[in-house]
């Protein structure tokens, strides 16, 4: 963006004499002057704010912060494994025992029982790249479903039908469908790390911030509230973005 | 177990060991930047608590984008892009959520006595004041301002967390000056003519 470039001068002659300790009287730039004694202000100001807030974040903050990441990082670790052994089990197309099944059997194998079982190893194929695969393709379903979803209510956004009064909404259906969504967010949030979708990730963190923030809504929403989150969506062009991404996930 | 050595190196290194799921060097990481990381949030959003939850998010948020950290970019101008993308966000929710003008009342309009004379304005009043004042500038004036004059950042370095040009941060910081000076004109703390 072009700037007016008496702004940049101005600026740099006020910087010039901050940094030689030119009194102020002896600045002959009177807007310049105005800008010296402002910012000696912000100076001393800066000196009371720390005198005020001394009491700063310590080690209690430190492992706060270190205690939710180590957290997140052993819940979607049990989430990865959980996953994993289901994806291998389906590849390896076992059989998943019913309720009445599990039900009926009194007892888990020992290791004998299962060394006894007659089976041949060599009859199974485990093909990697296939597991691969449909791990992708999982992954894609997933996002695809998420970001449809997300669409619907953005699109419910900027029309909602219901009305509790004259000026709020019923946004009740909305609310629950965005709690649903950010629930399966979270389900590939940690593919967003990948190399594949870095370029991607800022728009999902994007849509993200909007899930939460139509959480926060009531189930009667002040429309203007509303209005104010659809004229976000609408200035960040997120749903011209939302679609592409939609476009580029089914091609890849 | 954090060692001294790990202690020494140096932000970059660590934060190179933070992708590579060092979690013991992200937990120096956080406790060597948290007070400015703070301090700013405080600055920008002017309520304690809610500038805690979101250096706190910051912080998470750093852990997370991990994997996009290059070691050949700064880790300070990277931090405080994240913190200051996720400060405005902050500030827009609150805008949003019609809290954000208790949060500017918080500050409370200076004292009626203390608008005689500058010079005789205590420390305090003046501070309560310049706090008020930066509350009225744009989320982007503001993270300048403060970045400058109260954290000290080069204009080089604000240039590179907002990623915009330096001749842009010195118009807009120049232009947030005289922002500040018109607010601190009305609040009656500085007068027409400048005084030496």
């Amino acid at each position: 963006m072009k700037q007016e470039p008496n702004l940049e001068i101005q600026f740099d002659l006020m910087d010039e004499a901050l940094q030689s300790g030119v009194p102020l009287a002896e600045v002959d730039d009177k807007e310049v002057a105005e800008a010296l004694e402002i910012v000696q202000l912000l100076q001393r100001a800066s000196t009371w704010h720390e005198q005020q807030h001394s009491d700063q974040p310590g080690p209690l903050f430190t492992r706060h912060v270190v205690g939710r990441v180590r957290k997140k990082s052993t819940f979607m670790w049990w989430v990865g494994a959980v996953a994993a052994a289901l994806l291998i089990s389906l590849a390896l197309n076992l059989k998943i025992p019913t309720v009445d099944e599990v039900q009926v059997a009194d007892h888990v194998p020992t290791i004998d029982q299962v060394q006894v079982a007659d089976y041949d190893p060599q009859q199974i194929t485990f093909d990697h790249d296939m597991l691969k695969q449909a791990i992708g393709a999982d992954e894609r379903s997933e996002m695809l479903q998420y970001l449809s979803g997300t669409e619907r209510l953005i699109l419910a956004l900027r029309e909602p039908e219901l009305a509790c009064t004259p000026e709020k909404v019923d946004l009740a259906s909305e609310k629950k469908l965005a709690s649903h969504l950010l629930l399966q967010q979270k389900m590939f949030a940690s593919q967003m790390d990948q190399f594949e979708y870095m370029h991607v990730r800022d728009i999902f963190r994007q849509l993200e911030t909007i899930l939460i923030e139509f959480n926060t809504f009531d189930g009667c929403s002040d429309q203007l509230e509303i209005q104010s989150l659809s004229d976000h969506i609408i200035e960040k062009k997120i749903l011209t973005k939302l679609r592409l991404m939609t476009h580029e996930i089914q091609l890849s | 177990m954090i060692s001294d050595k790990d202690r020494e190196r140096s932000d970059e290194q660590l934060m190179a060991a933070v992708a590579a799921d060092h979690i013991e060097a992200f937990e120096i990481l956080v406790s060597r930047h948290q007070n400015r990381v703070y301090r700013m949030a405080l600055q920008m959003l002017g309520n304690e608590e809610d500038a805690w939850d979101v250096s706190q998010e910051i912080f998470i948020k750093v852990y997370h984008a991990r994997a996009s950290y290059t070691e050949e970019a700064k880790f300070t101008t990277w931090l405080y892009r994240i913190a200051n993308n996720a400060v405005i966000d902050r500030i827009r929710q609150l805008k949003r959520l019609a809290r954000f003008q208790s949060v500017e009342d918080s500050y409370g309009e200076p004292a009626a006595e203390s608008r005689d004379a500058h010079d005789e304005l205590a420390l305090e009043e003046m501070g309560q004041s310049m706090s008020h004042a930066l509350m009225a500038l744009s989320e982007r004036q503001r993270g300048m301002v403060i970045m400058k004059y109260y954290e000290g950042f080069s204009v080089k370095e604000i240039a590179d967390v907002f990623e915009c040009a330096d001749g842009t941060v010195k118009a807009t910081l120049f232009q947030a000056i005289r922002n500040l000076r018109d607010r601190l004109f009305d609040l009656g703390i500085v007068s027409a003519e400048v005084v030496s």
